[in-house]
Parts: C-alpha cells; structure tokens; sequence
C-alpha cells in the first residue's frame, strides 16, 4: 500500500513537470513566431525607409551642385544663374565633378526644348554642363532658373522654374 | 492507477482543471499578442511625410517670376507675391486678376512637373492654399489631381507672412503602395 502511494506521488510530480515543459514551450514558440512576424514586417518598414532617405540624400546632393559659386544666383538659395552658364566655358567642367551628366532644364514658362547656346539665348531650355554620352542613373530636382531681363529701359531679375538633373 | 474509488474521482476532476487552466492561459496570451500586433502594425490613415522633393518644388515655384505686373511693367511679381497679392483681391496691371494668374501659373507647373498616368509611381497631388486668419482657416485655391485616398504621401509647406494673417502653401504628392520610387 504505501509503495502504491510513493509510486502515484512520484508519477503525479512526473506529470506535472511534463505539463509545466509543455506549456512553456507551447508559450515559447508562440512569442517566437510572433516576433518572427514582427521582424519581417520592421524588415519591410526599415527597406522602404532606406529607399526613401536615399532619395532624400540624392535630393541634397543635387542642392549642394545647384548651391555651388560657378552656378548660383548672389545671395539666393536654390537658385541657378543661367547667364553665369552661359557665360562660363563649360568645357573646362567636363571632369570637373564625377558625374555623367549635368542638366539643366527650364521647365516652365519656356517650353521649347531646344538645346541654349549663344546664338538662341534666353529662348532655349535646356543647358548641359557635363554629357559624356553613357548609360546614367538619372536623379533631379527642381530649381529656380534666374538671369537678367532688360524690357522698357529697366533691368530687372527673371526667373524661370525647372530641374537640375544629375546623371551618375 | 486507483487507490481508492473517491481518489480516482479527485485526480481526473483535477487534471480536468489543469487542462482547463492551461488553456485559459494559453488563450490569454494569444488575445493580448493579438492586440498588441494589431495596434503596433495600425496605420493612422494617410501619413504625410516631409520631403526634400516637395519643399524644393515649393521654393523654386514661388520664386517663380509672373507674367503679372502690380504697379507698373516690368515690375513683375514672383508666384509668392501673387499669392498674397491674390489673398488681398489684387489685379494686375494687364487687367487679369492676381488669383486668376496664380491659379493658371500653378497648374501649369503642376502639368510639367508631375505626370500622372496609370503606370505612373506618382498617383496623385494636392496642393492647397490658405490664409490662417485669427485660427480660422480660409481656402484660397485647391488644385488636385489623381487618386490621394490611398497609399503614401510625402509632402510639404511653406508660410507666407502677409499683413494680419500668415498664408500657407501646402503640397502633397501621392505615391503608389507598392513603392515610394
């Protein structure tokens, strides 16, 4: 009789760490699937953040080009000097910077696509600083186009909205 | 194994209990990740983001220069001066109102600037413009084209300091799900 009872006490406490192990496990691979469903989904959310900043750095590095001495307007930000483009020897900028190509593009109000050279300047549209004709990853933004305009005696600035556009 | 005919009647009672107990916890648990899943993973409808895109397309469209004179040619106003020339009822020297040019001007940036088509990454934008007066807001004009329900949104804003009252120039610009770009 006792050696009955010592067995059911002993097969009792056996049964109760078994149950005990069960369920921590079934509670352990519970949070663990739930987390791998967490992770994958942060994974998702941290990619399309990633794409989206290097947007943003794309964005800045075509600001500090357009902010650059050679093509800004005095004393204005995000503003391009398209009579300094015209006037300076844009051959010499060819290695300049390590880029593939470097545009310029009046997108509004001057429409005309047509290439800006000293003969058709200021109706013209497109300004190229640097094209050495290869296959590009083309990132732009958008900027002011500004020069001097002269109508019924007066100077004044005029300024035209369009794109700088960056080929690496 | 019984000892006792009551004894077996108490240890099956009880492992009943225990399974029961297990479950409930188990059940517990599960609710109470669900929940926590479910307001960690909520998206709290459009979220609009500030974008370097959008902010450079306001700067460089304000500093657009008009084909509007206000006081006399060549004195033409940039778009920022005729939004606030619109926003007070101004017209222009040629005899065209102020917001009647502004409203041309920008939808023909918007034209050029952004192409929205089926296949297009960009679904959709909005630009709106209002005067803060007093906390009451008052629309000056809303241009919006394509599909802005669904979704991301980067976009942007740009104050306008005018006499009793500050103007805002609001853009968005609505990206497809599938990709930002």
């Amino acid at each position: 009789m006792k050696k009955l009872y010592v067995n059911y006490t002993e097969r009792k406490a056996q049964l109760k760490i078994q149950e005990m192990i069960f369920m921590l496990l079934a509670v352990v691979f519970f949070f663990i699937l739930i987390g791998l469903f967490m992770l994958s989904v942060k994974l998702k959310q941290l990619n399309k953040q990633a794409s989206q900043l290097d947007e943003e750095k794309a964005a800045s590095m075509l600001l500090s080009i357009a902010n650059l001495p050679e093509f800004s307007c005095p004393d204005k930000a995000l503003c391009v000097d398209t009579d300094k483009l015209m006037a300076l020897n844009l051959s010499i900028y060819e290695n300049f910077f390590e880029l593939k190509k470097l545009y310029f593009v009046i997108l509004y109000p001057n429409t005309s696509n047509v290439l800006c050279t000293m003969a058709n300047y200021p109706n013209c549209s497109i300004f190229i600083v640097v094209d050495k004709g290869q296959e590009t990853n083309d990132k732009a933004t958008f900027v002011k186009l500004c020069r001097q305009e002269k109508e019924s005696g007066y100077y004044y600035e005029k300024c035209a909205f369009g794109k700088i556009i960056v080929g690496v | 194994m019984c000892v006792r005919k009551d004894n077996c009647w108490c240890i099956s009672k009880k492992a009943q209990h225990e399974i029961v107990g297990f479950v409930l916890i188990v059940v517990v648990v599960v609710i109470v990740g669900i929940i926590f899943l479910a307001l960690s993973l909520r998206t709290r409808g459009m979220e609009i983001q500030e974008s370097i895109e959008a902010g450079n397309f306001l700067d460089a469209a304000l500093g657009l220069t008009t084909d509007c004179a206000l006081n006399y040619v060549p004195n033409y106003v940039t778009l920022e001066e005729l939004i606030r020339a619109c926003n007070n009822g101004k017209t222009c020297v040629d005899g065209k109102k102020a917001c009647e040019v502004m409203n041309s001007t920008f939808l023909h940036l918007l034209e050029r600037s952004w192409k929205i088509t089926e296949d297009s990454y960009v679904k959709g934008y909005r630009l709106r413009i209002y005067a803060n007066r007093t906390s009451i807001l008052e629309d000056i004009t809303v241009l919006a084209k394509g599909n802005c329900t669904m979704g991301r949104s980067l976009g942007a804003m740009r104050m306008i300091p005018s006499r009793d009252e500050d103007i805002v120039v609001e853009f968005r610009i609505c990206y497809s799900t599938t990709s930002v770009q």
